[in-house]
């Protein structure tokens, strides 16, 4: 008899795990597209003039696609392609950087002739995830986890030192890596709203954490004796954004009745 | 009206050989150097200002010199050209070609202390080694400035100025004057003394 009961509960239990999947009309092969704002995580950014050499600012515009495919109807694996845009202006120099220089430098020189080398306003990142998927009703609940790689852009910039009370000028380049790949992780939460039979809008959170070394050399060089001061200025901590989402979920796979 | 349109056509061809065939025509400017002068620059600031007084900062002293010219254009006519018909150099790679020739050419500028610059170099010294000229972001000798000047004689102004800036200021402070001499090529020269500046 306890046997029986037993083996009673199991099989009430495995229904109620497994039970959903055979109740979905969720497509088996989702589109994505997202749009949101991306803000970047780091309280000391303000230290180095050089943060501000980066292809990102505080707040940036990130854009992705996504393309989703649920191997049961609730776990899937994901192919996110994203971008995160820097719109504030890319072939100007920063006016945080010029801002964060003058910090550096306001007791004993004056800055002139900011000159901005190369530019990149923008980088991509690619990830692969595992999905969870939790529907009730109209709603879906997604929870996911990237793991994958992206790319930064350290741009450069060059300016002129005058020595306050001197005839003394130095000629100032600080130039970075181009382009640089890193691992990232980035974890993922969303809610869908079901607005018809294949479009679902949705409000998505997505944490990225990218691991790469940043290095700038800041190249000095006195334009009257050609002396020449050379620093490198290097950075391990690690980059973090908040992206917060808008988008919509279309469903491109076959939609059980 | 059929012999209207052919004097009309002819009229036309005849008009367009004849640009097509019009020899360029040589410019010619004549640049003669008349005088120089000179003012203090006081360079402690952003941007060095021109001053009359001192005292200025012994390492942010410069000189601006002022170079006075005269510029007579002459338009040489080519030869044989047609002459009622405006140019359009079909025949020929420019327009007007521009000849520049100098009446008397700047081959050095001398820099001499009329006052004890420092133990090496006492009044009556040449001090141009200690002065560089600073244009547009960077520093060059004298020697080469005056190279590079005549090689775009004709492009600056008539009335040109150049700030010498002293690379080596003196080890003490005091009063300084300088005299400037801009060397010509036909064996004269054009001169100007600096008034006398506290440098301190």
């Amino acid at each position: 008899m306890k046997k029986l009961l037993l083996t009673y509960i199991f099989l009430c239990t495995c229904h109620f795990i497994f039970g959903q999947d055979e109740e979905t009309t969720a497509s088996k092969i989702n589109l994505i597209p997202k749009i949101g704002t991306s803000l970047l995580i780091d309280k000391n950014y303000e230290e180095q003039p050089t943060n501000f050499l980066s292809s990102y600012q505080r707040t940036n515009v990130a854009l992705d696609v996504g393309l989703e495919y649920y191997l049961t109807s609730k776990f899937g694996i994901s192919l996110e392609l994203g971008s995160i845009v820097d719109l504030s202006g890319s072939s100007k120099t920063n006016n945080s950087f010029i801002q964060s220089v003058e910090n550096h430098h306001t007791n004993n020189y004056y800055i002139k002739g900011f000159n901005r080398a190369e530019t990149t306003n923008y980088f991509f990142n690619v990830s692969v995830a595992p999905i969870y998927r939790h529907r009730i009703n109209k709603l879906e609940f997604i929870g996911k986890i990237g793991i994958g790689i992206t790319t930064f852009a350290q741009n450069s910039e060059a300016y002129l030192l005058k020595e306050k009370g001197s005839n003394n000028y130095d000629s100032v380049v600080v130039s970075g890596k181009k382009d640089i790949v890193a691992f990232q992780v980035s974890p993922q939460v969303g809610i869908n709203y079901r607005l018809g039979r294949r479009v679902l809008l949705g409000l998505h959170a997505k944490y990225i954490l990218a691991f790469s070394e940043r290095k700038y050399n800041y190249t000095a060089v006195n334009i009257i004796n050609y002396n020449e001061t050379k620093t490198n200025t290097v950075t391990n901590r690690p980059i973090q954004f908040f992206n917060a989402y808008l988008g919509l979920t279309i469903e491109m796979g076959k939609v059980k009745k | 009206m059929k012999r209207a349109i052919l004097f009309l056509v002819t009229f036309f061809l005849i008009q367009f050989i004849g640009s097509c065939m019009q020899k360029e025509q040589i410019i010619e400017y004549y640049y003669v150097n008349c005088s120089i002068s000179a003012t203090h620059i006081d360079n402690s600031g952003s941007v060095g200002v021109v001053t009359a007084e001192g005292p200025i900062t012994k390492e942010a002293y410069g000189i601006s010199l002022s170079i006075h010219r005269k510029e007579n254009i002459c338009l040489n006519e080519p030869q044989f050209n047609f002459p009622s018909f405006t140019p359009s150099y079909a025949v020929t790679k420019k327009g007007p070609q521009v000849e520049i020739f100098f009446v008397n050419k700047i081959t050095d500028i001398k820099i001499t202390t009329l006052t004890n610059f420092n133990a090496t170099y006492p009044a009556g010294s040449d001090i141009s080694e200690y002065f560089k000229v600073f244009s547009n972001k960077s520093f060059s000798s004298i020697e080469s400035f005056v190279d590079e000047f005549q090689k775009g004689y004709g492009e600056s102004p008539l009335d040109f100025n150049c700030n010498l800036l002293l690379v080596n200021p003196p080890d003490n402070s005091g009063t300084f004057q300088f005299k400037i001499e801009t060397i010509l090529d036909d064996g004269t020269s054009l001169e100007t003394t600096t008034t006398a500046i506290n440098l301190e």
